[in-house]
This record gives C-alpha cells, structure tokens and sequence, in this order.
C-alpha cells in the first residue's frame, strides 16, 4: 500500500505516534501547557489522586470562605472549590472531547462524501453548509440544547451539532484538492470501490487538517458548553462541572469573588493550552 | 457595483430561506411543547390544551405552517409571542436598539483596540511588546466572554462602583458590556492587523517610501497602515454578524434589554414565534451585513471593484 502513504501525510499520524522526544524542539510555553493538559488528563481520570476529599461534601460551618481556607476558599455550599475543580475535569474535558469528536465525525463524513462524489451532490451540500455558517454556532447550540432539555448528553449534542458544518467545511476543501491527485487516480483506475478509495486514501490523505482543528476547537467546545451551562442549559445533577461552578458561583459574586474568578481562569488556561498544543500539532503536521 | 450588489443579495436570500426551514424543522422535530410550557403551572384540561394548539395553529401540517409564516413574515407580520401574546415584529423593535448599541459599541471596541495592539506589535516586532500584546491576544480569544463580563463586573462595579452592574440606559451602561464582548473579538483583529502589516512592511513600495525620506512614523500610519484597514474591515464587518449573536450571553450577564435576552425567554418557554422571529431578525442582519462589508471593501479598494467587475 504504497499509495497511500504519500507525503501529504506525516509519518507521526500514519503509525507512529509522535514522541515526546519531538517536543524537544519547541518553547517552553508549550511545555507548559503540555504539563498543564497532563495535569487535566490525571485529574480527569483519577480525580482522587489530586483532591482525595469528597466534592460534593457540604460543609454548612465553611460557607464562602475566602481563598486560605483550602487552597482556592470555598463555595455557597461549603464545598472545597479545589476538590470542586478537580473533580469537575472529567465532566468540562468530556463535553469538550465529545462534542468535538461528534462534530469531526460526522462533519468529516458530510465533507468527505460531498466533495469526493462533486456534481449536484457537492453543489447542494456546498449551499447548505453555507446557510449553517452564515448562522453563529453560539445560536444553533442554544435552540438544540433548549429543545433537548439541560442534561450532559444534550449538552454534547448540541454543541458537536453546532460544530459539524466547521468540520464538513474543511474535511471538503482538503478532498478535493486529494481527489485529483496521482495515487487517487490510480486507485480508480484499480477498479477500487468509491467507498474503499475514500476510506483508504482519501480519508487518510485529508486527515491532517481536520485533526488539527479538531485539537484546538476542543477548548472552544468547552468554552460554549459553559456558555449554554451559563444561560441555563447544563447538566442540573450532582456531577461537578466548570460551567456548572462558574454560572452557580455568579450571584455570590459581589461578597464571594474568588467562585467564578477561579472557574473561569482554569478554563481560560485550559483554552489557551489546548490551542498552544493544536498549534504545536499543526506545525509538526506541516497543515 | 450595481450588479455585485444585486448579485450579493441574490446569494442572500436563498441562504434566509436556507435559515428558515433548518429553524422551522429544528423547533419543530426536537422535543419541546410549547403548549406545556405555556400552561406550566397552571391547572389545564386536555380540552384547554387542544384549543392552545388550535390556537398556536400547530395542528396544521408542517409544510403549511412554514408557507404561512414564510407569508406572513414577508408582509412583516412575525406572528404573536405565544406567553405574552404581543406581535413578535412589535417586541422586537422594542429590544432590537440596545442590541444593535451593544454590537456596534463591541465591534468599535474591537476595532480600535486590535488596531492599535495590532500596529504596536507590528512595529516591535518581536520584542517585549509584541510578545506581550501576542500573549494578549492569545488570552482574549481564549476567555469566554460571559466570564469576562462577570470579572469586569466584580472590578468595576462592585470593587470600584464606577459603572451600574445592569440596566441598559445611557452610555456609562453600555461601557461594560461592550467590553466584554468586544475583548474577545479584538484578540482576532489583534493578529490579523499585525500580519498583514509585517506582510506590507516587507514589499518594495515600502522601501520606496522610506528611500524618499519619510519618517518611520509616516511610512507605518500613512502608508502600511492605510492598506492594512482592508482586510480589518472585512473582519471586524464580519465579526459584527457574530456579535449580534453573542450578545445573547452578555446580555444575560448583565440584564440588560435585547433581542438577545429574548431569545433566552424564549427558548426556555418553547416561544416558537419569538424564536423564530429573532433567529430570523440576526439571520438577515447577518446576510445584509455580509453585503455590506463586501460592497464597503470595493469602495475603499477599487482594484476589488474591478476584478469583481471583470470576473
């Protein structure tokens, strides 16, 4: 299968999964955010190992301390705003890959399909997505997560619905500058089934880009998951969340400034690091 | 320019139609019952609840629900809000002012701040304060700008009581929000005006320039600067669109009148006809927006203006 690995395709997402090693050559402003991600996957996976208390623990004697009293003070119910972050991780970095994984996939699908069949399949498919991005992804989440109802599931939905013509917009432009190419034609010509040349050398070949996007939008989608969480559309359950601490934290903000202050700087952090990496991913992968 | 205007709107309307049957089927596939959500509360009769639906017209087919608010909306009736029973096109000429207000001040916020950042950082480049105002940038696009909008809150109106937290009369209530919409989206404006001012530096008109003896000052405001505003039209005109739309959530944070907060009163009570009638609303502006910033650029660059004319 020569063929399929041609140079539009790095070596590090074929197989090999890039190394360390190859951070080397970059800041140290992406070691930082490289550690700050680490330190989110192992809080998201074994939350009990950075914060062993229990978050959901109310302590009526301890209600809105100040930072001192633990490390970040505590909230309006008394819970420890640390553990409280700690162990809301899993919940923000699920809605964040999630949706965003949903909205690679199947706007890839779309992309993928309307750009290799061209003709009128590619024409409808192209207006269409142009009427979903000439409307803001911000609103489009908002009716289907109003619609579905406020839960985690529908809060994932939403915004990788909301993403999808993103996706299938890119996914598209990069098939169609594959399909022309030498080893597209030749894998035709092979008498290759649509679905086999799409799978095994056009897919592969257009990877790059979307993944890359991929990376950087999973900070986006958490940031308008705690958006809608904020204007009411988030998981209403005992489950910690980012979004959730930082919209319950709001009207306490006059007396208890530290709640939403802190909420939202993990988040920006978060942000900011996810996109120093995808930037880092897009130099390696040369997109 | 005529004819790229015609051909602009042309494109326009079909992605309006395009808008509303996405909307019309969304509202209407997705669970939500309006009705329910009317009389929540309230005691009712199955008998009540069958009238509201008579009423609402949502025992008609859905085709023929669309083609009469397609109508409808044509001779700019919008329907009537289902919980206030007002004219939607009624309430929102009473919200559309101060969201306009709050775009444009955003978008003016935006503007002069990535212009400014963006041609500092341009002229130092790579030096402390291009790093620094890089990092900035980074920063703004990255913080949510609900977020922003409850830190400015905590500064400004609760630490030092220098603007009202909520409300939305007079300018000092505008300052605020339009801030924290407008932080957010100059990150974008930030970059761009740097690298299309390194892009403009390195071409000969500018060596050109400076071999006629102007000023540093000279070359960078008169000249770099002046063709570098192309493309930062494009984007903030751009930016406007989306604006309007984040509105919605700054709006929220801080109670202040709007399409935005409308939309939220009405999503939360499965309002169809003021859902739609917003949505509809932003969609358009969006749309006319759009032709406004392409057929604004072809006037400010006439090499544009002939392309377009040739092509």
């Amino acid at each position: 299968m020569a063929i399929t690995t041609t140079p539009a395709l790095p070596v590090s997402l074929a197989g090999r999964v890039p190394g360390l090693r190859r951070l080397r050559g970059h800041s140290g402003v992406t070691w930082v955010a490289a550690v700050w991600v680490l330190l989110l996957l192992l809080a998201a996976v074994a939350p009990g190992l950075l914060a062993s208390d229990d978050p959901t623990r109310l302590r009526p004697s301890l209600v809105l301390m100040p930072p001192g009293e633990g490390v970040f003070g505590t909230d309006q119910y008394g819970r420890d705003l640390y553990t409280l972050m700690v162990h809301g991780t899993r919940s923000a970095l699920l809605i964040g890959v999630c949706s965003t994984v949903l909205g690679l996939v199947v706007g890839s699908a779309i992309g993928l399909v309307a750009g290799y069949a061209g003709g009128w399949v590619d024409m409808l498919v192209g207006r269409l997505l142009d009427v979903l991005m000439a409307f803001p992804g911000i609103l489009t989440a908002l009716l289907i997560a109003a619609s579905l109802g406020p839960s985690t599931r529908n809060l994932v939905l939403a915004v990788g619905l909301a993403l999808v013509p993103v996706f299938a917009r890119v996914a598209r432009g990069q098939v169609m500058v594959i399909r022309s190419r030498l080893f597209v034609e030749a894998a035709r010509s092979n008498g290759f089934s649509a679905f086999r040349i799409l799978w095994r050398h056009v897919l592969p070949n257009s990877l790059a880009p979307v993944v890359v996007l991929g990376t950087i939008n999973v900070g986006t989608s958490i940031v308008l998951a705690a958006s809608l969480s904020f204007l009411g559309l988030g998981p209403r359950n005992e489950v910690p969340d980012w979004g959730q601490v930082l919209s319950t934290g709001q009207p306490y903000m006059a007396t208890a400034w530290w709640i939403t202050t802190i909420a939202g700087l993990v988040l920006t952090l978060t942000v900011i690091a996810i996109s120093l990496l995808g930037d880092s991913l897009r130099d390696r992968l040369e997109v | 320019m005529l004819s790229l205007i015609v051909r602009r709107v042309l494109i326009g309307v079909p992605t309006i139609l395009g808008v509303t049957v996405l909307l019309f089927l969304a509202l209407r596939v997705l669970p939500g019952d309006p009705v329910s959500a009317v009389t929540a509360g309230a005691p009712t009769t199955p008998e009540a609840q069958e009238a509201l639906r008579l009423q609402f017209g949502l025992d008609q087919p859905l085709w023929l629900q669309y083609l009469k608010f397609v109508g409808d909306a044509l001779t700019l009736d919008l329907g009537t809000s289902y919980a206030s029973r007002q004219p939607v096109l009624t309430m929102i000429g009473q919200q559309i002012g101060p969201t306009l207000q709050l775009a444009v001040a955003a978008a003016a916020v935006s503007a002069v701040a990535g212009i400014l950042l963006g041609t500092v950082a341009a002229v130092w480049r790579n030096r402390w304060p291009d790093a620094l105002i890089r990092t900035l940038s980074l920063v703004g696009t990255a913080m949510p700008s609900f977020w922003v909008g409850l830190i400015l809150l905590m500064l400004f109106s609760f630490t030092l009581p220098l603007f009202p937290a909520t409300g939305s009369g007079g300018v000092r209530a505008l300052v605020l929000p339009a801030l924290a919409l407008g932080l957010s989206a100059a990150g974008t404006v930030t970059r761009l005006v740097r690298n299309s001012m390194l892009e403009l530096m390195g071409e000969t008109f500018v060596d050109a320039l400076y071999a006629k003896g102007l000023t540093r000052g000279q070359v960078v405001v008169g000249h770099v600067l002046r063709n570098a505003i192309i493309p930062t039209v494009t984007i903030v005109g751009l930016q406007l669109g989306a604006l309007i739309a984040g509105a919605v959530v700054v709006e929220t944070v801080f109670a202040r009148r709007g399409i935005g907060q409308m939309l939220v009163q009405g999503v939360s009570t499965s309002d169809f006809p003021v859902i739609q009638g917003v949505v509809l609303v932003i969609a358009v502006l969006y749309v006319l927006i759009n032709i406004v910033v392409d057929v604004s650029y072809s006037v400010i660059d006439p090499r544009i203006r002939v392309a377009v004319g040739k092509g």
